[in-house]
């Protein structure tokens, strides 16, 4: 808002919508009916995700992977990236309801890009890979954009991927020595190189907790 | 800084091409909105305008304290009955406001940031501080507004990537992920 005018910006991972610059004085309907529309508005069409709540103190994620039954993990520290456009990886540490350590992977990729589940499908069952345990796709950017809108400027929209893996040890940062730093390097690149990237962090994890590998 | 930021947004602007974004339903019924125009004190019909918001080369007037009263009216009339009906809203702090800065030229003329137009950005985000202005219980809907004092030739570029920094700033206090931000 300025003296005069008001408009209304909008983020998303695919990054701003910007709506037209309007007077607030010649136009208080528009600007009332923006205001109380915003704030009045459902929490999912507002861009909250209402699959992350609050019990008491401690915050509760639901219902990854519905088909197999409701879940609900326990969240635990989350590990943001910076980027506000793009990616926008988030790495929640999680508990089941039987105590067992978690990762979920949060990350929005193009829509049009392939999804992890055929990546996941490959990685099943392989020695040295962090296995998927649950797995869901929602929210599509474009379901925020107005119809038509990037047609002169074509944005590509991304899709929410959430992903549940097993923890399986420690991380990277507890190695003891550099030759077990190494060599759980090494099991990483020499083991997955075709998922490596995919992985990388879930491949150190439990590389490091491999027994067939005892590194000192 | 602002550079990075620039160079993030760009080519990621879409204009909508619409008033309103569409995945938000506005409510609100015309006749009563234009009752609260017509009884409240805040809006002059006839000079059709929002009255104590001060015209931009005005010496020395902030947009904040108006604009935050505009709001606090507006959501205390229409159903956030959480908020004291006070006419200034109880617990919102002022978090920003840029004081009078002299600039320099390079001829060594100067003048003041002050008397220059102001832009408020304020929107919506979880987890303001509930001393913060609170708006609805569910996910602490809160307007938090930031008033900056800008130069004449700003231009939509900087604008939006102010904006951006903002948008930043209410994520990175998020305590659950928000998908998208709204900004006015």
């Amino acid at each position: 808002m300025s003296e005069i005018s008001a408009r209304l910006f909008q983020f998303d991972r695919t990054g701003l919508q910007q709506f037209p610059k309007f007077n607030y004085h010649k136009n208080p309907l528009e600007f009332l009916g923006l205001i109380i529309g915003l704030t009045a508005a459902g929490d999912e069409a507002c861009g909250f995700d209402t699959s992350i709540v609050w019990k008491g103190t401690s915050r509760y994620m639901r219902n990854i992977d519905e088909k197999n039954g409701p879940f609900e993990y326990k969240l635990g520290g989350v590990i943001t990236s910076l980027e506000f456009t793009g990616t926008g990886t988030f790495w929640w540490q999680a508990n089941d309801i039987h105590g067992t350590s978690l990762t979920v992977e949060e990350s929005w990729r193009f829509a049009d890009q392939q999804s992890g589940e055929k990546l996941a499908d490959l990685s099943r069952g392989l020695d040295g890979v962090g296995q998927v345990l649950a797995r869901e796709e929602s929210f599509n950017t474009s379901q925020f954009r107005v119809p038509g809108s990037a047609a002169n400027t074509p944005v590509r929209p991304r899709v929410r991927s959430r992903i549940v893996f097993r923890v399986y040890a420690n991380t990277i940062d507890n190695f003891k020595s550099r030759e077990q730093f190494l060599n759980a390097f090494r099991d990483v690149v020499a083991g997955m190189p075709s998922i490596f990237t995919l992985f990388f962090l879930l491949v150190l994890m439990s590389a490091l907790a491999r027994p067939s590998k005892p590194v000192e | 800084m602002s550079l990075l930021y620039e160079r993030e947004l760009s080519s990621r602007v879409v204009d909508s091409g619409t008033k309103f974004p569409t995945s938000i339903r506005l409510h609100y019924a015309e006749p009563r909105l234009r009752a609260f125009l017509e009884k409240s004190p805040l809006f002059d019909s006839e000079k059709e305008e929002w009255r104590d918001i001060p015209q931009p080369p005005q010496q020395g007037l902030d947009l904040y304290d108006a604009v935050v009263v505009i709001f606090h009216a507006i959501f205390a009339e229409f159903g956030w009955d959480k908020l004291a009906p006070t006419s200034r809203p109880r617990g919102l702090t002022r978090v920003h406001s840029t004081d009078t800065v002299t600039i320099t030229r390079s001829d060594n003329s100067t003048y003041s940031l002050r008397a220059k137009p102001a832009v408020i950005i304020t929107g919506i985000g979880p987890n303001f501080p509930p001393e913060q202005f609170r708006i609805w219980d569910c996910h602490l809907f809160c307007v938090f507004p930031l008033e900056l004092k800008v130069e004449d030739d700003w231009d939509d570029v900087k604008l939006q990537v102010q904006a951006f920094v903002y948008a930043r700033y209410v994520t990175s206090l998020s305590m659950q992920p928000t998908l998208i931000s709204w900004l006015f």
